[in-house]
This record gives structure tokens, sequence and C-alpha cells, in this order.
């Protein structure tokens, strides 16, 4: 196992497995910009740094590098190129080389990204990076603008060879009716992205044009116009949370079937109505963000509607997680443990954000710590924790041993605790009018005590995801060997050895009339 | 678009939501308020939030806590065990799938609709100035909050006004964007170079309330805070007199309105 | 401005145009007082307030005035006949007020008869009035509209704008110049128009008025080319992704026409 041939490798799962890597240490870096956010908060008035930019550019680069670096990569690449060929009984993508390109070009966006660390002039402009404060900071813009290109570029390549690849190189007997849940919610992320990606492109390249080349985009003095840099940003970054929702809501739906050997709950609700209902709704939200922004009345009110609607996929989406645990028969394993942790933290993190769907409510909350621990129920605790349940879920398969069940629900419980410390505070007092994005809050000395519990909390977090990733190291160096089926799944992935050949199956796999990826009980 | 709005508040809102389904579920909701008495009826909107926010409150919680108490009951009958081995899950017949379907939409869709309804109708309030407001011009910077009163009085970070009378802010930014935040009046709204933004509260009794800026406009953003002083009407009458006796002295010696300063955002400022 | 036309403002020929200047961060916004007292032509009086309820584009020209004031009011008549989206009278009026304390009804008609009456179709939404109350100064400084008698020049020297009101009296937008478009004004009255003409149902006059921002160093509309390049690239993303579909489509037809034949 030599390093040059995982540089230069075009199989999906290496690739797949180069993509966890990269972005867990996207993960770890953007973290630790956290935990010192968090240290900086503790007290009122400057704790471990002075200079309220190096705080603005921890913020810069916590959001950023989570979004971009972790999530999307994480969910859309290892997930999607590790599990999709193995899904559908391919022997790997439909243009390996161009896969391989795409996990290159992550880790140029993931360097760009951290170069933040040793450029004079970091961005402090917000993963948002809304002008005219992004033209006329002394940050560098530019280095957002290359990292977003970058990674989106990235992003679509790897959509066009994922959805190419499941249109064409499905085993035979594998119908679409026959897709795995996680398969189904990828696609719906692809073509969001190839959909929604250009328009972040122009985005994030007009800022960029208007700091250095002197263009007028969003300057109104020369007939530009501020607001409609948020609306194009919004109008991507609004679907990219469903980027990041579909797929992770597809791993949890694969450990809770897996794990309580289950049917899945009436599955075309869940694919036409789950997948295509968000895919459907997902560009016809993106005021919600922009409540506060100075849009016309008529888009706040329409896109009230909207939003609010949005609760009926995700809606169908839960009732079919929920409907899944029925009559199900559980084994309590860690990847369980994240993905029952999924449902119900995603259910605090789905409702709050209810009153969030309407203007009237949010001119009181927009911008306060309330929405950030909002989505960070919904994306960052959620999200992560069925990343985590996922990577539990096919470590037997990705290293063919057995990581160590003590550490992992250890980690587990440990993390759960401290999400919910930090995030419920955070909601609490943005109710009370913490606003966001504030490196000192002397005129609100109300909430230091609550800031410190965060702190607390994001430390007690921090060592529980921590120990998570130990246990996949360890266990990935000394476990046990795990079998190539440890969950008795009739799912494909599971039927090759552990970990698969290059080319997946010795010979390639042929299904039964009567097999279904979720077919645990033959009656 | 308003009176669309205040057509289907008054019409659909006022009537058929607000009287069966909030006596249904027992709730008293937002609209029905103020004396018809008064000629001026002044919805204010922060005691409305108030209202609105702790039913929607109270309604997520009660979903919530239904949807966890289901799935912890799942979870604890269907964990592994001998006699248990392999799920055994409901095979559902055509009709039982699209059931599964309809059903919950319609049920999503009526509290969706339940809730925007409501939304609906605190958000007019939100929009509709009330007509004997006082009008007074915000201009934001990197990082103050610079008023303009009526009379051209100006004040920098202390918007000071009248008990009982309703403000408005007409708001512009002169560089980066930034986010009149109250809190104790529960509104905000950025504002912008090019675009003219609005807000208005209802100060009510004597009192200070702090302003922060909740929309990231730059390194001192955290620091960017006012205060809103609400003085009784005789108090404020008695400070804008001086107020104004100041300005009439400064207008003599300084010539012209030169003093005003240039609202062209800074990167127009290298052009000129 | 040029440097150094400052001193003698009323002596020179070049005078500082700053100080006719609108300052238009001060004044866009602000709300005029509806109670002034004007009296139109006819020798009635009626209040500033009686005319809103509808953008009303304000035009202050003088009666005495030989220059650019009828130049102004015979071009905003060409111009308006251009209108055709709206209609004078019925979605927005015009008004033509004097800004000279000496002008009268009487000067006011025969200005008319000067520069030729308002065309029959606009006749009943463009008034021509003089300030009854005497106060035109302070009127003409609620839109912060600056001017002076030059000596030199025996006139009034003073900016040549339509200043666009809001129908609640704001002050929504100035347009500068004697040479004036159609598509402009159309503009500016959308932009005017904050609750009317933009309503929920006129999604075009919605769609116009995004297309098109408001340039405040030139004076004029232009193409809002961040949105549009923002269009343009969803725009490409939706039919990349439809071709994609389209040859799935395409090949999946033919794959099961050659499984048919063999």
């Amino acid at each position: 196992m030599n390093l040059k041939e995982w540089i230069f490798t075009t199989d999906h799962k290496r690739v797949g497995v180069l993509y966890l890597i990269g972005s867990m240490a996207a993960f770890a870096v953007a973290g630790i910009m956290a935990m010192l956010m968090r240290i900086e908060l503790s007290t009122i008035g400057p704790t471990i740094t002075a200079n309220p930019t190096q705080y603005n550019v921890w913020l810069y680069t916590h959001g950023a590098v989570m979004i971009l670096g972790f999530q999307i990569p994480a969910l859309t690449g290892f997930f999607a190129n590790y599990c999709i060929p193995l899904m559908i009984g391919a022997k790997d993508v439909a243009f390996p080389r161009v896969n391989a390109l795409s996990v290159w070009l992550f880790y140029v966006g993931v360097i760009l990204a951290l170069l933040t660390f040793f450029v004079p002039d970091p961005p402090d402009i917000m993963w948002t990076g809304y002008p005219p404060y992004s033209t006329i900071t002394t940050g560098n813009t530019a280095l957002y603008t290359f990292t977003v290109l970058i990674l989106g570029f990235a992003s679509i390549i790897g959509g066009v060879n994922f959805l190419t690849t499941v249109a064409y190189m499905r085993a035979p007997g594998v119908t679409l009716n026959k897709l795995n849940i996680f398969v189904w919610c990828t696609l719906g992320a692809f073509v969001l992205q190839l959909v929604f990606v250009p328009v972040l492109g122009t985005a994030v390249t007009l800022i960029s044009m208007d700091k250095y080349l002197g263009t007028h985009f969003f300057d109104p003095a020369n007939g530009g116009d501020v607001l409609t840099y948020q609306n194009l940003f919004w109008f991507y970054s609004h679907p990219a949370v469903y980027v990041i929702f579909l797929p992770f809501i597809g791993v949890v739906y694969e450990v809770i079937a897996a794990h309580g050997k289950n049917m899945v709950f009436n599955y075309k609700m869940v694919v036409y109505g789950g997948v295509g209902g968000i895919v459907a709704l997902s560009g016809v939200v993106w005021v919600h963000h922009l409540y506060v922004s100075g849009m016309a009345d008529w888009l706040r009110i329409g896109q009230m509607i909207t939003t609010l609607m949005i609760s009926i996929p995700v809606g169908l989406m839960m009732i079919g997680l929920i409907g899944t645990l029925y009559r199900s028969s559980i084994a309590f394993t860690t990847p369980m443990l994240y993905a029952l942790g999924v449902v119900f933290l995603f259910l605090i993190g789905g409702l709050t954000g209810i009153p969030l769907a309407l203007p009237a409510l949010t001119i009181g909350v927009s911008d306060t710590y309330y929405v950030v621990g909002h989505f960070h129920y919904v994306m960052a605790v959620a999200g992560t924790f069925a990343i985590f349940a996922g990577v539990y879920h096919w470590f037997p398969k990705v290293t063919g041993k057995m990581y160590s069940e003590f550490w992992g629900k250890l980690g587990f419980w440990i993390t759960f605790v401290g999400v919910n410390i930090v995030f419920w505070i955070m909601m609490d007092i943005g109710v009370k009018g913490m606003p966001r994005r504030y490196y000192d809050y002397p005129h609100f000395p109300q909430f230091e005590a609550a800031h410190q519990w965060m702190t607390v909390g994001a430390a007690i977090l921090g060592v529980g995801f921590f120990i998570a990733v130990l246990n996949w190291i360890m266990g990935a160096k000394n476990g046990k060997p795990a079998g190539d089926n440890p969950w008795g799944s009739p799912s494909l992935e599971w039927s090759t050895v552990s970990p698969p050949p290059h080319g997946n199956w010795p010979t390639p796999p042929s299904v039964a009339e009567d097999w279904h990826p979720y077919g645990f009980r033959k009656d | 678009m308003r009176k669309f709005a205040h057509w289907f508040v008054h019409r659909f809102a006022h009537r058929s939501v607000h009287q069966i389904v909030a006596g249904v579920i027992g709730m008293v909701l937002p609209v029905m308020v103020s004396a018809a008495s008064e000629t001026v009826k002044i919805n204010d909107p922060a005691a409305g939030w108030d209202k609105l926010w702790h039913n929607v409150i109270v309604d997520i919680t009660i979903i919530g806590v239904l949807f966890a108490l289901v799935t912890a009951w799942f979870i604890w009958t269907s964990r592994r065990r001998p006699g248990n081995e392999v799920g055994a899950s409901v095979k559902l017949s055509p009709a039982g799938a699209v059931g599964w379907v309809v059903i919950p939409v319609f049920v999503f869709l009526s509290i969706d609709l339940y809730t925007a309804a409501n939304g609906w109708v605190l958000w007019n309030h939100y929009r509709d100035v009330p007509v004997n407001r006082m009008e007074i011009k915000l201009e934001s910077g990197m990082y103050s909050w610079d008023y303009t009163y009526p009379n051209g009085v100006r004040t920098q970070n202390e918007l000071i006004v009248p008990a009982g009378t309703p403000i408005v802010l007409r708001m512009t930014s002169r560089d980066t964007l930034h986010s009149h935040y109250i809190p104790d009046f529960r509104v905000k709204e950025d504002s912008m170079p090019g675009r003219v933004t609005y807000l208005w509260f209802n100060p009510t009794k004597p009192g200070e309330h702090i302003v922060a800026c909740a929309e990231y406009c730059g390194v001192s953003h955290g620091y960017m805070a006012g205060r809103v002083i609400v003085k009784a009407p005789d108090e404020y009458a008695a400070w804008m007199k001086g107020e104004e006796t100041k300005l009439a002295a400064t207008t003599e010696t300084v010539p012209a309105a030169k003093s005003v300063k240039t609202n062209k955002p800074t990167t127009a400022a290298k052009k000129t | 401005m040029p440097a150094g036309a400052v001193t003698e403002p009323t002596r020179n020929s070049a005078p500082d145009g700053s100080v006719m200047q609108i300052d238009e961060p001060r004044f866009l916004g602000s709300r005029l007082r509806g109670e002034t007292v004007l009296t139109d032509v006819a020798g009635n009086d009626f209040r500033v307030a009686d005319l809103l309820g509808k953008p009303v584009i304000l035009l202050l020209s003088y009666y005495g005035c030989d220059g650019t004031c009828p130049t102004m009011n015979a071009e905003l008549a060409k111009v308006l006949a251009q209108v055709n989206r709206f209609a004078l009278g019925k979605d927005y009026r015009v008004l033509t007020v004097s800004f000279d304390a000496r002008d009268t009804p009487t000067t006011a008609n025969t200005f008319l008869a000067k520069t030729g009456p308002v065309p029959e179709a606009m006749r009943g939404g463009w008034r021509h009035a003089v300030v009854k109350t005497g106060d035109v100064k302070g009127f003409a400084g609620e839109v912060g509209f600056n001017f002076f008698w030059s000596d030199a020049a025996r006139a009034f020297l003073h900016p040549n704008v339509l200043v666009f009101l809001t129908p609640e009296g704001r002050v929504a937008r100035y347009i500068y110049g004697t040479r004036m478009d159609a598509r402009t004004v159309e503009l500016a009255l959308v932009d005017a128009d904050w609750e009317r003409i933009s309503s929920t149902t006129a999604v075009f006059d919605q769609l116009t008025g995004a297309c098109f921002s408001y340039n405040y160093a030139e004076g004029r509309y232009q193409w809002n080319l961040s949105l549009l390049a923002g269009v343009g690239s969803f725009i490409l993303g939706v039919s990349l992704m439809l071709l994609g579909a389209g040859l799935y489509r395409r090949k999946m037809a033919r794959k099961l026409q050659g499984e048919m034949h063999a």
C-alpha cells in the first residue's frame, strides 16, 4: 500500500476514502476554530485574542470549511463514492478518471481554504461573503471566491459522474424501484448541485470582480444592487442545505433499516414524496434567509408559504423513518445510536425552524443565536451524527475490521450530551436577544454565564468526536476481522467481500427476482 | 398586495381559522386586540410577536413531544430480543400506501396554513405603520447609528423618542450592510446603500433599550451598539427644544447644509 | 464640479452647480407635507395631499422662464404620450409647480399659451399650479430643490429635474436633464409606486423593476447585470440538466429498439 497508488487511484472506493480523510481533516480544523471561538466568547472582553479580525477569520473558516470542506464532501464525496457503485452492483463509476480529478480538486479546494492561516490578509467575510463588506474589506476575498469555485467544480463533476453511473451502470435486476434510499437521496442532491452551483459560482465571481477589477455589480452608486448578491447566494445556498440534508437522511435510512432489520416504511412515499418534494421545493424558498434584508413584501409572504410547505416532504421522510422503526428488530449498535440520535435531534432542529418560516417571527430572532442554534441542530448536529452513523455502519466494509463498540457508544453519549448543552442554550439566549457573529458582547453581559456553559458543552462534544475518530483509527489498525456482512443486510454492498477488491465483485453480481435492498424477511 | 392581505386576514384568518381552529385547540390568537374606541388603532407588533411566538413554541413542543414519544415507544417495543430477530414491517396495501401520503400531506398542510395565516396577520401589523407616527431617518455606517429628526436635529447612537408616539425609521447605509436590531421591541431590518428600508416600533413607557447591529458589517460589528431612550413627552419636548436651539446656533455659523455626510458608499468614493 | 467657480455664483456665467445639486441621500424617502395649498390655472385651490394617492411626477418650473422650463414641460408631454403601460390620470399624475413667488394663475396661463397647452388626453392628470401660501422656498426645499436668481442671466438658475413621488408623497427618484425617454419614466414610476402599480398581481412590473437598477452616478436606469448573470447561470444549469435527461431518454429508447431488433 504505497502513497503513489492512493494518489493516482481511479478506484471509486479509494477515491471515497480519500474524500473521507480530507473531509475529516477539514472537520478537525473547522472544529478547532469553533473551539477557539467558544473560548474567546467565554468572557466579555478579549480572552485569547484582542483582535476582532482574528475572531472573524475563525468564524469565516469555521463556516466555510464545515459546509464546503466537511459536510458536502463527506456526504456527496465519501458516501456517494464508496456506496453508490456497490449499492447498484457496478464495478466502478462511469468516469473513474473524472472521479479522480474531482477528489484532487477537492484537495486543492481544501488547501485553498486552509491557506487562510498562512496569507497575511485572511478573508473575514463570513461564509456568506455579503457585499459591500466583501468588496471593501482588506481581507482576501479572492481566496474565498476560488475556494468556492474549485469545490463547486469538484462537486459538479462528481454529480455528473454519479448521475451517469446510476443511469447506466446498474446491475441487471436492480431497477429504479429497488434502489437504496441513500442512492435516491444522493441523486436528488446531485441534481440540486448541478442546477444551482453555477449561480453560486457567478455570485462569488462577481464579488471578486467588483473588488479587484473595478466592476460595479454590487455598487449602488454606479447602478449595481447590493441585494442581488444575497438573492443569488441563497438561491444556491438554500438548496445546499438539502444537498447536505438529503444524503444524510439517506444514510440514516440505511442504518436504521439495517440495524432494525426492517423494510423501509412506504418506500415510494419516501422516494417520490420526500426526495422528489424536496428537490421540487428547494429552489423557491431562499427568501426566508432574507426576511429582514429589505426584500419586497410579496416575496416574503409568498416564500413564507413555500417555506412552510417544506415541512411536507421533510415530514414524510420523518414518517418513513419512524415507520421503519415500527415492528423492527433494533440492535443498539453504535451506528444505530447515532442514527436514532439524528431522529431526535433533527426533530428539534426541524421544529425550531417553523417559527423561522414566518417573516413576522423572524423579524424578532433573525441573525441571533436562535438561528445559529437552529441550523446547527438541523445541519451541523444531525448532519454530523448521520455522517458518524454512516462511517460506523460501513466501517467493517471499508476496512474489513470491527471498531470497538464500547468506545463507540461512549463517544456517542458524550457528544450527545455536549451538543444539547451547546445548542439548546444557544437557542435560548438567541430568543432573548443575543446577536450572532459577535467577537465580544459588552452590551449583553447577562449572557456571559450562558456563554461559559456553551464553552463547556463544546469541550464535551469535542471530546466525544475525538473518541469516535480515535476509535476508527484504532479499529482500522487493530480491529477484529468483521466478516463480509456483519449486520446481515441484503443490500448489495454487503454481498461482496470486505474490503471489496478492485472491481468490487470477482464476478458481476446478479440479483434474484425477489431481491430488495431491505428484504430482510423472506416470506 | 396589502389590500389583498387585509382582505385575506379579515375574511379568512379572523373568522374561519381563528374561530374554528383556535376554538378547538384552545388558544388565544394575536389579532383580537385593542379597544375599538381608539381613533388611532395601533397593532403593536412587539406584543403580537410575544403572543405568536409563545403559541408557535407551544405548538411545536406538542408536535415534537408526540413524535418523540411515539418514536421512543417504537424503539423500546422493537428492541431485538428472542422472538424478534428480524423486523416484521407492515405490508401496505396500495390504498394504504397512498393514504400514508395523502393524509400526512393534508395534516402538515393544514398546520402550515394555520401557521401561515397567523404569521400573515402579524406580518401586516409589522408593515402597517400607524398614521400618528414620527419619522426619523437613520443612516448607518461603520460603526455608528446616525439619526436625523424631521426638524433636522441629529443624534448619534442615541435615539431619543417620546413615549406614546410610534416611531418609524427610514434607513439607509453609507457603507456596508447593517441591521438595526432593538431586542426589546422585537424588531430589526437591514439597512444598505442604494435602498431605503423601514421599520417601526411603539415605545409606550419611558426607559432605555439597547440597539444592536444584527448583520455582520465589519471588524467592530460586535461593538456597534446604541440606545433607544424613551422619554416622557414633556421631557422629550424639553430635550428637543434644547437641540433645536443648538441646531439653530450651528446653522448660523456653519454655512449651508454642506455638513451632510455623503451617502455614497466608500467604493464610489474612489471614482469621483 | 469645476473648482474655483464657487466664489461669486450670481455674477459668474458658469455658476457652481453644486449649489443647486440635490442632496439625494438626504431627500430620497422624505415625505412632503400635504398641507401646502396650491392654486391651479383655473384659480382653484387644492392641497398637495389631494393630489396624492397615486404616484406623482413633480416638475418645478417658473412661468416667466424662456429657457429650459418650457422645454421640460414640452418634452415631458412628448414622452408621456409614449408611456403606454400606465395611464396619466388613472395610474399616476403630473404636477407642475412654479417656484417663482411672483407667479400667479394668470402667468401660468400665459406660460401654457406660450409653450402649447397640455394635450387633450393628459388634461385630467396634469395640473399647472402656483403655491398659494407663498412659501415657495419651503415647498421646493421639501424635495431638496434649490434655485436662485441670477442678475447676470436675468433668470432663475435651477436644476432640470423630474421628482417622482410615491402615492403617500415620498420622494422616490430624481431624473435629471431635459432629454427624457419613456422607458426611464416608466421604470421610475414603477419605483415610485411602492404599493399599487407594483402589486402582487402586476408580476410584469415586478420583473422589470428587478431587471433594472438605478445608477446614482449617472442618473439613469441600467440593466441589473448581477441579477442577469445569476439568472443566466441558473438557466445554464437547468438546461444542462435537461440536456442530460434528454440524451439519457434517447439512448434508452435506442437500446430498447436495439433489443427488440435483436
